[in-house]
C-alpha cells in the first residue's frame, strides 16, 4: 500500500521526522518496505500562463511563445505541440534546476531568444512519459511555485500491510493508528453530506442477509460535463499508485483511499429498475470493468437490477452498467460486505481490485453512511449535480459488532513472560479505539468496530506487546523440560550418507520433485505418476517416482557444459501411488556417475569410469554404513538400465534398490553422452546399522593361498564363491578376486580368474597340509561347477 | 723392522684412505688382515724372534692392525654413507607435482545450512521429524488457522491434485502432526521441501524451509526471543548478534513476529546487502495461536509455544553470497563446487 505523508499529517502531524515515522511504523507491524520523494528534486518552477504563440521563423516545429509567471511577461520557445494561448504549464524559469541535473539560462533557439522553459509532466517527475506540456487547470495559480501548489515535497511510503490488517487501508486507519503510537490526537478533515436537493432515489433490496447487512444508494443527477479530475486529487491518487480514470470514479477512489470504505457508481440510466444484493445464479454470465466475461457461480454475491447482475459485490461493476463521460445521472454505493461473502471469488477470476483487497480482510461496517456522504459532497462541491436522499437497505443481520474479550492481566504476565501494569494496558488500548473497562486485574474490552482482527486475548496480547515494542520484552528462559535431540547410534542418517558419498567425490543434487511425465516414464514405465493439476510447466507436471530423472537431467546440464566427471547424489522423498490421496511417500537415495574414473593426472592412465567404479562406490558407501557384511548384488532387469549391466542390491536378502549401466534408450531420453551409470536406494532399506560388537583378535598367523581358476563365463562371481565357502570349511576367512584374464589360452566361454584364499585359525597355527587337503578339497567340488585349476 | 712395518701401516692407510668403493675396501681388508694378509704375516714372523723382542714387535703390530681395521670401518661407513647419499639421491622426485587425486564432492548448500540450524537445535534438546510433502488441505490449512476463505490462502500460491490434496506449502504442517503424535512438552524441528505455485527471479516453484516448535506449559513470549537471540547467534557465528522483533501476522502464531539480525555484512552501518536499514529479515516466528492448539486437543489454557519457519535458501544466499536463487536448482557443478 502507497500513501501520501503529507496527506496523512493533514490528519495527524507526530513530531517526528518522516524516517521516524517509518520506523515507528515498522516496528509496530506495519513494515514500512520504501520511501520515495513525491517529485525528483527541481527548483524554480511556477505555474506559467501562456499569452501569446506565434510560429518560429526559422523553425517548423518550434513556437515563440510569451509566458505570464506571475511577475513578468518572457519570451519561451517551446516545441510542445499542445503549447497554445491561454494554457497553464510549468515554466522553469532562469535559474531552474530540472531532475536531470539540466540549469535552464537564457538562450537562444534557432536566432529566438528564450528566457525559460516550459515543462512537460515527464521532466519534473510528474509523468512517466512525454506526452507534450503538463496542461495545468485553468484555475491553477499563475506565478505560484508548483512544489508548493501540488505540494510536492512530499514522501510516498510503501507499506507491507500484513492480511489481518484491513483496518489501516486508509489515510484514516493510519491516523488512527499513529495517534495510539505516538499518544497524538487525530484531526479529521471537516466534511459534511450535502443537503438533498432531489426526491430521486433508487431502491435497493437486500436479499443475501449473511452477506450484506447494509447497502445504501444515493442517486446524484445533473452531473455536468467534466474536464480533467483535479489536479490535487489526482496529485493524491498518484502517490497511492491509483491511476485516475474519470472524474467520478476518481473521487470514489479518493474517498476509499481517505476513509477506507470502496465505493461504486452506476449510471443510472443504464439500469433496469431496482437494485438487489443477491447470489447469482449458477450460470449467470457478467461483464466486469475490465471487459472480462465472468462466469458466476452461485457463491458470487452480486449486486443486480431487475434483469442482469451490474456488479460482483465488492469487487468489480459490470461495464454496461459504470460511470462514463456521457454519464449524468448516477447512483452511488455504498455497502458492507462480509470478508466471507468477497474472499477468493476475485482470485478465481483472477482479479485484483481495491475494493476485493479491502473487503476480504474487512472493512469497518460504521463507515457507509460517512463514506456515501463524503463522496456526494465532494462530487456535487467540485464536479456539479444535485444530489438526492440517501436509501438504506438494511438485511435482516445487524451490523457486524465486536464482542468484548477479558484479558486477565495475570494470565497476560504469563504468556508475555513480563509484567504490564493494568492502567497501562488499559490505556494503550483505549488509544488503540477500544471500549476497556478494568475490574481488578481483569479487563473487559471492547475493540473497535474496524479492528476484525482482535477476538480474543492473544489478540490483545499482540496489541500490547506491539505498542510497549516487542523488543522490549526480553527475559532469560524460564525453564526448558531437558530432552536429547540426538539421533539413535545405529541410525543412518542422511547427513552420515551424505558425508560417506561426498568424501567419495559426489555432488549433492536437489531437483525439483516434479517432473517430465514422458522423463518419468523412460525410468518407471509400468505405473503411473502422480499428476498435479496446476503445474507451473508441462515439464514439471508429475510427482517424480524416483529420484533418477532429476539428477539424470543434471548430467545432461553437466555434460553440455564439459565436466570431465560428473558424480551426484540426491536424497529426497519419490512418490508412488497413481492418485495423492493414495501416495506413498519414501525416502530414497540415488546417485549417478558419468565420465573419468578420476581426474586426467600424470600420476595415472586415464579412463573411464565402468559399472565396477561405481558398484565400489556403493559397496563402500555401505561398509561405512555398517551394512558390508549385509549386501549383495543379484542380476536383474530394470527398463532403464542396460540388461547385461544391472543389479539389484540386497541387504540381509532383501531388496532395497537398483544399480547398473543406463540403457542406450534411457541416454537418449535424456540426451546424454554415455555410458552413465546410476543407484537408487531405499533409505528405509539401510537407514540402520547394528551397533559393532568387538570380537577377540587372533593370535595365530593369517595364511594366503592363491589359486588360478577357469570359470565358465556365466558363472557369476557370487556363486563360485558360494561354492567356495561350502567347501572351504571352516577357517576359510576370505575369498577375493584379483586378476582376471579372457582370451587367448583360455577357452572359449571361459575366463581365469586368480583368487586369493585366506585361512585362519584362533586357537593354533594351521599346518601346510591341512590347508593343502582343504584346497584339494574346494578344487574337486569346484569341478561340479565346470571349474578347473589352470594349467 | 720396525721401518719395514711403518712402511706397511702408512701404505695400507693411504690405499684405505684411496679405496673408492665397498668392493675395493673388502679386497684391502683381505689383502692386510685376511688369514693370509700382509699383517697376518707379520704376525707369523713373531716366532723366530727371541721373547723379548716377540713382547714388543707383537704389540707393535698389534697396534698396526688395529689402526688399519679402524681405518678399513671409517672408510666403510664413509662409503656406505655415499652411497646411500647417492642412491637417495637418485630416488629424488618432484614434490610440486600434484597427488594422485580422486577429490572430494560437497553437500548442497542448503543441506549444510539445514544440517547447521538442525545441529544447533538438536543441540538445545530438540529432534528431527519430518512429515509428507503431498499433504491434506486440513494438515496444511485448515488445522493452521487458516481457514477456506481466509486472505492468507491466497499468500500460498498452492499446487493442488485434488479439491482436498496438496503440495504443502510449508513445514507448518508437520507441527500438526507432532502435537498429534506426542504430548508436551514437545521440541521438534521440522526441515524440508515445500512447494509454491510461482517462478521468478526470486521465487523457485520448490524451495525449503524449517519449522521449530516448543510447547510445554508456560512458554512465554520472552522465551521466545532468548531461543532465537541463542539459535540467531550461534548460526551466524557472532556471540551478542543483535536481533529486532517486529510485529507480524501469520494465522497459525498470535501474537506473530518477523525476526531481524543486524546486518552481518556492514554491522548495522547500511550497505546494499540490507538495503541500507542496518537489518536483514531472517525468519519468522510467533506464539502457538489457541486456535491451532484446539485443532489438535489442547487447552490453550494448559499449554502454550513458540513456532519459528525460516527459508533455507534465504539463509544460504545469506551466508553464501549467492545472488541469484535459481543456482540452488541447477545443480552445476560450478556451483556445487564452491561448497566443499
Amino acid at each position: 500500500m502507497l500513501f501520501s505523508e503529507n496527506w496523512l499529517r493533514t490528519w495527524i502531524d507526530p513530531e517526528a521526522s518522516t524516517e521516524e515515522l517509518a520506523h515507528r511504523l515498522t516496528m509496530a507491524g506495519l513494515e514500512v518496505d520504501a520511501i520515495e520523494p513525491a517529485a525528483p528534486a527541481f527548483d524554480n518552477v511556477v505555474v506559467g500562463e501562456v499569452k501569446t504563440v506565434r510560429p518560429h521563423p526559422d523553425a517548423d516545429k518550434l513556437r515563440v511563445t510569451e509566458v505570464f509567471d506571475g511577475e513578468t511577461t518572457w519570451q519561451v520557445v517551446c516545441g510542445a505541440p499542445n503549447v497554445r494561448e491561454g494554457l497553464k504549464a510549468p515554466l522553469a524559469r532562469v535559474g531552474a534546476t530540472l531532475p536531470n541535473g539540466m540549469k535552464i539560462k537564457k538562450a537562444k533557439l534557432r536566432g529566438e531568444p528564450s528566457h525559460g522553459m516550459l515543462c512537460g509532466g515527464d521532466e519534473i517527475g510528474l509523468a512517466s512519459v512525454r506526452d507534450g506540456l503538463l496542461e495545468l487547470p485553468d484555475d491553477a495559480p499563475v506565478g505560484r511555485d508548483l512544489r508548493e501548489w501540488l505540494d510536492l515535497d512530499d514522501a510516498i511510503i510503501e507499506l507491507g500491510i500484513t492480511p489481518n490488517r484491513g483496518d489501516v487501508l486508509s489515510i484514516a486507519g493510519l491516523a488512527q493508528e499513529c495517534s495510539a503510537l505516538f499518544d497524538a490526537t487525530l484531526a479529521a478533515p471537516e466534511t459534511g453530506a450535502p443537503a438533498a436537493t432531489i426526491d430521486s432515489s433508487r431502491a435497493a433490496a437486500i436479499e443475501a442477509n449473511d452477506a450484506c447487512p447494509i447497502y445504501l444508494t444515493q442517486v446524484i443527477e445533473d452531473v455536468p460535463a467534466r474536464g480533467d479530475t483535479d489536479m490535487l486529487i489526482a496529485e493524491r491518487l498518484r502517490r497511492a499508485g491509483v491511476s485516475t480514470v474519470e472524474p467520478i470514479v476518481d473521487l470514489l477512489n479518493y474517498v476509499m483511499l481517505e476513509t477506507g470504505q470502496p465505493m461504486h457508481a452506476f449510471d443510472a440510466d443504464r439500469l433496469d429498475g431496482d437494485i438487489r444484493v443477491r447470489w447469482a445464479k449458477a450460470g449467470e454470465k457478467m461483464v466486469g470493468l475490465n471487459e472480462q466475461e465472468l462466469a458466476l457461480e452461485d457463491d458470487c454475491l452480486v449486486v443486480a437490477d431487475a434483469s442482469n447482475p451490474i456488479a460482483l459485490a465488492g469487487i468489480i461493476g459490470s461495464q454496461p452498467s459504470g460511470v462514463s463521460g456521457e454519464t449524468r445521472r448516477i447512483v452511488l454505493e455504498s455497502a458492507h460486505f462480509t470478508p466471507e461473502a468477497v474472499a477468493g471469488r476475485a482470485r478465481r477470476f483472477g482479479l485484483t481490485t481495491d475494493a476485493a483487497f479491502r473487503f476480504e480482510r474487512g472493512v469497518d461496517p460504521s463507515l457507509p453512511r460517512q463514506a456515501i456522504d463524503r463522496a456526494a459532497q465532494l462530487i456535487t462541491e467540485m464536479l456539479g449535480g444535485k444530489a438526492g436522499p440517501v436509501v438504506e437497505a438494511a438485511g435482516g443481520r445487524e451490523l457486524p459488532a465486536p464482542a468484548a474479550i477479558t484479558l486477565d492481566m495475570d494470565w497476560a504476565e504469563r504468556r508475555l513472560g513480563l509484567p504490564v501494569a493494568t492502567d497501562r494496558a488499559a490505556d494503550l488500548l483505549t488509544r488503540l479505539g477500544c471500549e476497556v473497562t478494568a475490574d481488578g486485574n481483569t479487563l473487559t474490552v471492547v475493540p473497535p468496530t474496524r479492528r476484525f482482527d482482535l477476538a480474543i486475548p492473544e489478540d490483545l496480547l499482540e496489541e500490547l506487546a506491539r505498542l510497549i515494542g516487542y523488543d522490549n520484552f526480553r527475559a532469560p528462559i524460564t525453564r526448558m523440560t531437558p530432552e536429547i535431540g540426538l539421533p539413535a547410534a545405529t541410525d543412518n542418517t542422511i547427513t552420515r550418507i551424505g558425508d560417506l558419498l561426498a568424501d567419495r567425490g559426489y555432488f549433492e543434487a536437489i531437483t525439483y520433485s516434479f517432473v517430465d511425465r514422458d522423463l518419468d516414464a523412460v525410468i518407471t514405465p509400468d505405473s503411473p505418476a502422480i499428476e498435479l493439476a496446476n503445474p507451473i510447466a508441462s515439464q514439471m507436471a508429475v510427482m517424480r517416482q524416483s529420484l533418477w530423472p532429476g539428477l539424470l537431467e543434471a548430467v545432461a546440464h553437466n555434460q553440455k557444459r564439459q565436466q570431465p566427471a560428473i558424480r551426484l547424489f540426491e536424497t529426497g522423498h519419490r512418490f508412488a501411488g497413481s492418485t495423492a490421496e493414495a501416495a506413498r511417500e519414501t525416502g530414497e537415495l540415488a546417485f549417478v556417475a558419468a565420465g573419468l574414473a578420476a581426474p586426467e593426472q600424470w600420476g595415472q592412465a586415464t579412463r573411464s569410469m565402468d559399472f565396477y567404479d561405481i558398484k565400489g562406490d556403493l559397496e563402500d558407501l555401505l561398509e561405512g554404513l555398517g551394512l558390508g557384511d549385509a549386501l549383495a548384488f543379484r542380476t536383474c532387469e530394470h527398463p532403464a538400465l542396460h540388461p547385461g549391466q544391472a543389479a539389484e542390491i540386497l541387504i540381509d536378502g532383501h531388496a532395497v534398490g537398483e544399480i547398473g549401466a543406463l540403457h542406450p534408450d534411457t541416454l537418449k531420453a535424456f540426451d546424454l553422452k554415455g555410458p552413465v551409470f546410476a543407484a537408487r536406494l531405499s533409505l528405509a532399506g539401510i537407514d540402520e546399522r547394528p551397533l559393532p560388537q568387538s570380537a577377540p583378535q587372533s593370535k595365530f598367523p593369517r595364511i594366503r593361498r592363491d589359486l588360478a581358476l577357469v570359470t565358465p563365463t556365466t558363472l557369476a562371481f557370487s556363486d563360485l564363491a558360494a561354492a567356495i565357502r561350502s567347501a572351504g570349511g571352516e577357517f576359510l576367512r576370505d575369498i577375493e578376486p584379483f586378476d582376471r584374464y579372457v582370451g587367448e589360452g583360455v577357452a572359449e566361454g571361459h575366463q581365469s580368474l586368480a583368487v586369493k584364499l585366506v585361512f585362519q585359525n584362533d586357537e593354533r597355527t594351521l599346518t601346510d597340509d591341512e590347508i593343502t587337503d582343504t584346497i584339494n578339497h574346494i578344487l574337486e567340488h569346484l569341478r561340479q561347477h565346470d571349474v578347473e585349476l589352470r594349467g | 723392522m720396525s721401518n719395514s712395518l711403518d712402511a706397511l701401516e702408512n701404505d695400507a692407510l693411504a690405499r684405505i684412505e684411496a679405496a673408492d668403493s665397498l668392493d675395493a675396501l673388502e679386497a684391502l681388508r683381505v689383502e692386510y688382515t685376511g688369514k693370509k694378509g700382509s699383517i697376518t704375516a707379520q704376525m707369523k714372523t713373531l716366532g723366530q724372534l727371541d721373547p723379548e723382542e716377540r713382547k714388543t714387535q707383537g704389540a707393535a703390530i698389534n697396534a698396526v692392525k688395529d689402526r688399519v681395521i679402524g681405518a678399513l670401518k671409517g672408510r666403510r661407513e664413509t662409503l656406505q654413507a655415499e652411497a646411500l647419499k647417492a642412491k637417495l639421491n637418485a630416488e629424488t622426485i618432484d614434490v610440486t607435482l600434484p597427488g594422485r587425486r580422486r577429490p572430494p564432492g560437497a553437500k548442497h548448500p542448503v543441506t549444510q545450512i539445514t544440517e547447521r540450524v538442525s545441529a544447533i537445535f538438536q543441540a538445545m534438546g530438540f529432534r528431527v521429524a519430518e512429515g509428507p510433502e503431498i499433504e491434506d488441505d486440513w494438515h496444511n490449512f485448515t488445522a493452521l488457522n487458516i481457514p477456506e476463505s481466509h486472505p492468507a490462502r491466497a499468500m500460498h500460491d498452492t499446487f493442488y491434485f485434488d479439491a482436498n490434496h496438496l503440495l504443502r506449502t510449508h513445514t507448518s504442517p508437520v507441527q500438526i502432526r507432532a502435537m498429534q503424535e506426542t504430548k508436551p512438552p514437545l521440541k521438534v524441528i521440522a526441515p524440508g521441501r515445500v512447494y509454491r505455485c510461482d517462478s521468478d527471479m526470486t521465487h523457485s516453484p520448490m524451495f525449503h524451509q524449517i519449522e521449530v516448535l516448543y510447547l510445554d506449559e508456560n512458554v512465554r513470549f520472552t522465551d521466545l526471543r532468548a531461543t532465537l537471540e541463542t539459535f540467531l547467534a550461534a548460526l551466524f557465528e557472532r556471540e551478542d548478534l543483535p536481533i529486532r522483533l517486529r510485529p507480524s501476522f501469520f494465522p497459525f502464531t498470535e501474537p506473530s513476529a518477523e525476526v531481524d539480525i543486524q546486518c552481518v555484512h556492514c554491522g548495522g552501518d547500511g550497505c546494499r546487502v540490507c538495503k541500507k536499514t542496518g537489518w536483514i529479515e531472517v525468519l519468522g516466528a510467533g506464539m502457538v495461536h489457541p486456535n491451532v492448539l484446539r485443532s489438535v486437543g489442547h487447552d490453550p489454557a494448559e499449554v502454550s509455544g513458540f513456532a519459528i519457519g525460516m527459508g533455507v535458501e534465504r539463509l544460504a544466499m545469506l551466508r553464501y553470497g549467492v545472488d541469484d536463487l535459481r543456482a540452488f536448482f541447477e545443480n552445476d557443478l560450478r556451483f556445487l563446487q564452491q561448497f566443499q
